[in-house]
């Protein structure tokens, strides 16, 4: 047995390998940032370390520590900045993700920058406590008089080929469950320079999970100069009208890729980083979805109470007139992170564009004879189709929303005998009313 | 938390023999051929370079030290042979056993008094007021009045306090008004901390005291950050936290000894070891003598002291506070002293330990009565002012729950606020529609003002 996983860990190491190039792609830098200075192409580890530099640089009450922080870092995150502003500034801590973070609350409640490094995202649950109870609740227990809001704790997360249950994960979900702290992902190095800087800035505790797979294999130009990202801004980095695709970090280059594919085959996919997780930028998701009536969201981490679950419910509350269809969820499986297993457990372009997304809805070519549109009051979707089932072919079947408030009309309610479409208005809206056996009413369009 | 990474790495690797561990996971990420990279990403440091023991075969130079051989197969023992002596001044009966102490003066001394029996009556009437169902919690000092007034006379101003929920003392040396602590109790407007925590969760900034959190011991690793910025900052002035014997068991005590000794922090780390954690003793709690031996364990400076004894505990705090201050270093107390009173409100701590064991203590220890007779020995005090202090505090104590109880709350829209600097939309959003509801429902809302 142990002789034959590890042949297959040999085999998963050539995939992913070769899987790597997929995942080097990184976004596009917005026009606005591109520099007159001709700047080179650097990775991602190197701009945070460009951004911690200038964090340094710019203020002399700033901090940078964490476990094996002085040499530079096992991710090279932190090179050179010891040698460059002290030993007193940057420094290695104990192994202790408890003491690192409990004393970046107590030098950040100082009025100084206190940036913290947890080797993994794997190895932050020690400090969960210091986070949540801590720097989360310390403005607020306070009345103000205290906060730690120089606080920000920087943390590779996410898969990275090989790095199996722990050092593999994508623990956001978990910190997005906790008013007080801002909670920030980039998905490229202009990205995370600019956020990273901002988060150092920002006046609130902010974990700060760095894609740890783009470290080295994400190149872009990154302007030199010292320049912020707003935080809480989502960004749309791809037009489309068809979907809207909702993501963060890593996960971008993969739904890229699962866009462009969409494109091949005349789907328009509109491509929205989040890069703020908390709080969130639900304007700029709910317009997009306003415009393509579907919507898509894609983590790593699984699928069970991810942060995909929270931007579903509230785009569903805000958009669901509009939604052309159930809201898709592409993401990790509901297991712990399975080493040679990973290629299966990733939420994978194959995955989002066809087995689980984009393509699911796009199936549905034939155009639906049968309208049932959707209230706020109308009960569950599914009970409302099977109810139908039993008087129509399935197929003839297709669920609508409108964005009309005019149009708010119940016409299939299973649970009770109300219905709010009465027959001289569904002539107004060129419907044929027919009653059903439950004592509701469904249109067909004539 | 490397080290797991690298575990996984030597067991594949392990025909290597001794590899340099960090290189290795640093190799890994650079999806290098392993054995070209071995020793190419960056300079080894010099302890690691010179392993060999210098031509002395009797020694090891290790990372950290050179230690000594020795063909004797000897464990450590579990405990020191002899429990750490307690250091004190004064006896129970208030007469000086030494004159090794800190001199204080006059004016210092009876403030001291004064201010231990304000907490004591302010914890009994307190205690009674939420017995009587006007405010909804309470923890007493009873029992740790010299703990919290003489550790915080021995400090200065500037330093910075990180309290448990136990050292309302503290507060109450430094300026914090009866009237302040009431409207906490209440809160009411005059709260600093805006009606949000249980009563006895104060703060200060004025006064250099953190805001009191129900968690336990997480305030000892802040205690050393914040160190750390006074350290560096160059500022004459230190930290001190406290906690108790229960928090010794946390991973943050641990942490934060660890830290504050690796960082170098002046921070007094003040243990008041009252022998309960709720309900669990210390045998309980923790095995060997106690916390005060811990410290050496991490490279921390300790002592033991009686925490009834409120000359000691002065003396301690204030020798500590110039080590931790000029050699910026930390200092671990143990001050041993009996929680006379029950955990909180919430407990009956006749439940679990004998009222005779209470008794003992309230009657022979108590530091109030102890530093009195010191304070009468010295000719600074007498039976007439003593009645004249407590029926004035008594009268203080009630008077500000009294105006505490008429001030109105705190505004609803303080919900919302210090969550963030700025209320981001959702909290905008929920404020708008809470504001809804309750405009619909007043009758189901007390009368918060909007």
């Amino acid at each position: 047995m142990g002789c034959s996983l590890r042949r297959i860990g040999r085999l998963m190491g050539s995939i992913g390998g070769g899987r790597c190039c997929f995942r080097g792609l990184s976004t596009t830098c917005t026009e606005e940032l591109k520099s007159p200075n001709d700047n080179k192409p650097i990775n991602l580890f190197s701009a945070i370390n460009q951004a911690l530099h200038i964090a340094l640089e710019t203020d002399t009450r700033a901090y940078v520590f964490g476990e094996d922080v002085g040499f530079g870092g096992v991710f090279r995150c932190t090179t050179g900045l010891a040698d460059r502003f002290g030993k007193r500034r940057v420094f290695n801590t104990p192994l202790c993700e408890q003491g690192i973070v409990g004393f970046a609350i107590g030098l950040a409640a100082m009025g100084n920058r206190a940036i913290a490094e947890i080797q993994f995202a794997d190895y932050i649950f020690p400090a969960f406590d210091q986070i949540v109870n801590e720097a989360a609740k310390f403005r607020y227990r306070s009345g103000n008089q205290f906060n730690c809001g120089g606080l920000t704790i920087r943390a590779p997360y996410g898969a990275v080929g090989h790095g199996g249950h722990y050092h593999s994960q994508s623990p956001e979900a978990f910190f997005c469950h906790v008013p007080g702290i801002k909670v920030v992902i980039p998905r490229s190095p202009q990205q995370a320079k600019g956020l990273l800087l901002s988060c150092i800035r920002d006046p609130n505790p902010v974990v700060f999970f760095e894609p740890k797979w783009l470290y080295r294999l994400a190149v872009e130009e990154v302007p030199d100069e010292d320049y912020m990202l707003p935080l809480s801004e989502a960004e749309v980095i791809r037009e489309g009208s068809d979907i809207t695709l909702v993501g963060w970090g890593a996960q971008l280059s993969i739904m890229q890729q699962a866009c462009v594919e969409a494109e091949k085959d005349g789907v328009s996919c509109e491509l929205i980083d989040l890069k703020t997780l908390i709080p969130w930028d639900k304007e700029t998701v709910e317009a997009s979805v306003n415009k393509t009536g579907r919507l898509l969201v894609s983590h790593e981490a699984p699928i069970t109470g991810g942060f995909g679950a929270e931007i579903s419910a509230s785009i569903v509350e805000r958009c669901f007139l509009r939604l052309e269809a159930p809201v898709a969820r592409v993401c990790g499986l509901d297991t712990p992170f399975p080493l040679v297993f990973e290629p299966f457990y990733m939420p994978t372009k194959n995955k989002e564009y066809i087995d689980e997304g984009i393509y699911l809805w796009k199936k549905e070519e034939e155009p639906a004879s049968v309208l049932i549109v959707m209230s706020h009051f109308t009960l569950h979707l599914e009970v409302t189709i099977s109810a139908l089932a039993g008087q129509l072919a399935p197929d003839t079947i297709k669920v609508m929303g409108t964005s009309g408030k005019q149009q708010l009309t119940i016409l299939v309610d299973t649970g009770s005998t109300h219905s709010f479409l009465d027959p001289t208005t569904a002539k107004k809206l060129g419907c044929v009313v027919h009653h059903n056996t439950n004592g509701g009413y469904c249109g067909r369009w004539t | 938390m490397a080290l797991h990474f690298s575990k996984y790495l030597k067991q594949k690797m392990g025909y290597l023999g001794m590899i340099n561990l960090r290189s290795w996971s640093c190799c890994f990420y650079q999806k290098q051929p392993y054995l070209s990279r071995r020793f190419e990403s960056f300079k080894a440091d010099k302890q690691l370079g010179s392993l060999h023991n210098g031509g002395d075969p009797q020694v090891m130079n290790f990372p950290g030290g050179i230690v000594k051989f020795t063909p004797e197969l000897k464990f450590l023992s579990d405990t020191p042979e002899e429990r750490i002596h307690c250091y004190r001044v004064l006896d129970d009966s208030g007469q000086p056993v030494s004159s090794n102490f800190v001199q204080i003066d006059k004016d210092i001394a009876v403030k001291m008094y004064k201010d231990m029996v304000t907490l004591q009556t302010m914890d009994t009437i307190f205690y009674d007021a939420q017995r009587q169902g006007r405010i909804s919690f309470y923890v007493t000092a009873i029992g740790e009045e010299a703990i919290n007034i003489g550790s915080a006379a021995a400090l200065g101003m500037d330093d910075l306090v990180f309290p448990q929920y136990r050292e309302a003392g503290v507060l109450l040396w430094r300026g914090f008004t009866l009237q302040d602590f009431a409207n906490q109790c209440f809160g009411n407007k005059g709260d600093n901390g805006k009606g949000r925590q249980m009563p006895a969760h104060y703060g200060s900034n004025k006064h250099n005291y953190i805001t009191i959190a129900s968690t336990v011991a997480t305030q000892i690793p802040h205690a050393v950050g914040a160190a750390y910025s006074l350290k560096m900052d160059g500022r004459e002035a230190c930290t001190i936290t406290y906690f108790g014997d229960g928090g010794t068991s946390t991973g943050d005590f641990h942490a934060g000894l660890n830290f504050a000794a690796v960082m170098e922090a002046p921070v007094i780390l003040f243990c008041r070891n009252n022998g309960w954690a709720i309900s669990t003793p210390v045998s309980d709690q923790f095995r060997s003598d106690g916390i005060v031996v811990r410290g050496q364990a991490y490279g921390v400076r300790s002592i033991r002291v009686d925490g009834n004894d409120a000359l000691a505990v002065f003396t301690a705090v204030h020798v500590a506070r110039k080590m931790a201050i000029s050699e910026c270093r930390p200092v671990l107390i143990e001050a041993l002293t009996y929680r006379a009173g029950h955990h909180s409100t919430s407990d009956d701590s006749s439940k679990y330990r004998p009222i005779e064991e209470i008794e003992w203590w309230r009657a022979t220890q108590d530091p109030v009565a102890r530093f009195r007779k010191w304070l009468e020995g010295q000719g600074w005090w007498t039976t007439p002012s003593e009645i004249e202090l407590r029926d004035h505090a008594r009268r203080e104590v009630l008077h500000a729950i009294q105006v505490a109880e008429t001030v109105e709350k705190p505004s609803l829209k303080e919900i919302f606020t210090d969550v963030y600097d700025v209320p981001p939309s959702n909290l905008c959003d929920q404020e708008k529609s809470l504001r809804k509801t309750v405009e619909r429902h007043p009758q189901d809302y007390p009368h918060f003002l909007f």
